[in-house]
């Protein structure tokens, strides 16, 4: 499936706007994260915070439809698109 | 509440004597020498109950709502020719607010006691010369002592060389910030002042932690500490930071009318020439656009219809806001020849003040990459339902 990042991200994952990740099987939208964080491990600590869940501050989509943190256990499929978009940080 | 401008009569009755004596007789001696608005201004303000406005009615305020808050402020700003005043006065009570947010009663109720009786003066301290991924400040944690040791460099405090209390905003052994709840007293703490190109009376310093050791019960925020910041200080901020100066902006248009009313040209009063009212019109719409904007932002906050971790419109209303005082000021300037540019007219000052929020409250063009960045987004988001809506 694809996974999208925007642009403050990007230097984690190597300067990628777009990623294909493999699922290994059925995966929810939170499994999938996972999957990429594996893939790009400096992604970890900027993704999750100390309890393991994902920041406060990201708006994540899936196929173009935001999600509410408690949607994001919903299954996902090798077509579909992932989107992770952080909340612009700045004083 | 209605954003009509009726005047700064409210505040007038309440404060303005103060203002008067206390902040405009020293105007511009403070902008000189860049002097702080000494914190004796500040507790005056707090015996009145300034501070107990915009507190929530659980913590004993009157819980008037943040566009309320907003007009307070920009009342203030009107009457007070020294606009860092009423810009350490939103400092000072958000600080309030952001303790209440974050902090356990227990820990930080004393503290907000001598805040709210002007006791005690708080700032923060976030900024750090980089981006947010990128700070430098440490916390190592002493599981020994139970105690953390900060480092820190933290510049552009606003209010810092008379705070007593500091929210710092330290990179953690991962990817985030924590915040931590410093004393000035704090072995290891100091301050510098930074001398700026206006708002100087804002007592703008660098604050550095040099190995200070701390109770770990000063932790405010264990995790997820730049969320914290967006939520209640940044972002809740964006937009309020400019109500002081929407107040100023006005001034300044009356200043510059009060000017073309007196000065005759050609057998006629400035005031009178079509090209001068032209542009007045245009400092006006300037104006009440901005407020249009800024007071829309702070009502969608007051009815919780606003993004707490980034909001778009009250992004949007700062970055108005900020070109507009900005066109008032040079449009006045423009307007009022020699005597403009004395620095007994004060409209030099006032520009020189209403470009510190270029930077401020992030900057403009900064602003603009992440509306652009944010516009670009939502139109992909669509694009890809109706591509999987398509496919379905
Ligand atoms: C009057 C005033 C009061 C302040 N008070 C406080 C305070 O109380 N506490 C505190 O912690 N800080 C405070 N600050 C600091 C303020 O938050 C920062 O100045 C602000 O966040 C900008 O950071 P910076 O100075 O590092 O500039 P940068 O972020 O480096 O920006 C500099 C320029 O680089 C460009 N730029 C930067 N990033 C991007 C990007 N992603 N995309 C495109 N262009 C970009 C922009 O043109 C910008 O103008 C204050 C600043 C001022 C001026």
């Amino acid at each position: 499936m694809k996974i999208k990042l925007s642009g403050n991200l990007a230097r984690f994952v190597d300067y990628q706007r777009e990623l294909d990740i493999e699922l290994p099987g059925e995966l929810t939208v939170n499994a999938a994260i996972e999957q990429l964080v594996n893939a790009y491990p400096g992604l970890h600590d900027v993704i999750y915070d100390k309890q393991g869940d994902i920041k406060k501050g990201y708006l994540i989509a899936y196929n173009g439809k935001k999600l509410e943190p408690n949607q994001r256990d919903q299954p996902v499929n090798a077509q579909g698109c992932i989107d992770l978009f952080t909340a612009v940080a700045g004083g | 509440m209605t954003m009509d401008w009726q005047g700064a009569g409210q505040i007038e009755a309440v404060f303005g004597s103060l203002i008067a004596q206390e902040i405009n007789r020293h105007t511009v001696e403070r902008d000189a020498q860049a002097l702080p608005v000494p914190n004796s201004v500040f507790s005056a303000l707090a015996d009145k109950g300034l501070f107990r406005n915009y507190l929530p009615k659980h913590y004993g305020g009157q819980g008037i709502g943040i566009a309320q808050w907003g007009s307070m402020l920009e009342q203030v700003g009107y009457l007070s020719t020294d606009v860092a005043f009423p810009f350490l006065i939103s400092v000072r009570m958000s600080f309030i607010l952001f303790l209440i947010k974050v902090g356990a009663h227990e820990r930080v109720g004393p503290s907000i006691d001598q805040l709210l009786n002007g006791a005690a003066f708080g700032a923060f301290a976030y900024t750090e010369n980089a981006d947010a991924f990128s700070f430098q400040s440490t916390a190592r944690y002493d599981a020994h002592t139970r105690t953390y040791v900060l480092n820190a460099r933290k510049p552009y405090v606003t209010g810092g060389l008379t705070a007593d209390l500091f929210a710092v905003f330290v990179a953690s052994d991962s990817r985030d910030l924590q915040v931590f709840l410093v004393e000035r007293n704090d072995p290891g703490v100091s301050t510098t002042p930074m001398q700026l190109g206006g708002v100087r009376s804002l007592g703008t310093a660098l604050v550095k932690l040099d190995n200070v050791v701390l109770d770990e019960q000063r932790l405010l925020v264990q995790t997820d500490g730049l969320a914290a910041a967006q939520r209640h200080f940044l972002n809740c901020r964006r937009s309020l930071q400019a109500c002081q100066f929407l107040g100023r902006a006005r001034a300044v248009i009356e200043d510059t009318l009060g000017y073309l009313q007196q000065t005759v040209r050609y057998q006629t009063c400035l005031a009178d020439m079509q090209h001068v009212q032209a542009v007045i019109g245009e400092m006006y719409i300037a104006l009440e656009t901005a407020r249009s904007a800024v007071f829309r932002a702070l009502e969608r906050q007051d009815n919780e219809q606003f993004d707490v971790d980034w909001d778009v419109i009250a992004s949007a209303a700062k970055y108005c806001a900020v070109e507009s005082i900005n066109q008032i000021a040079l449009s006045a300037l423009k307007l009022t020849g020699g005597w403009g540019y004395t620095a007994d007219s004060g409209l030099g000052r006032a520009h020189r003040d209403f470009m510190s929020l270029f930077a401020g409250a992030d900057p403009q063009e900064k602003l603009k990459v992440d509306l652009g960045v944010r516009m670009i987004h939502e139109f992909e988001l669509l694009n890809q339902q109706r591509k999987y809506q398509e496919g379905r």
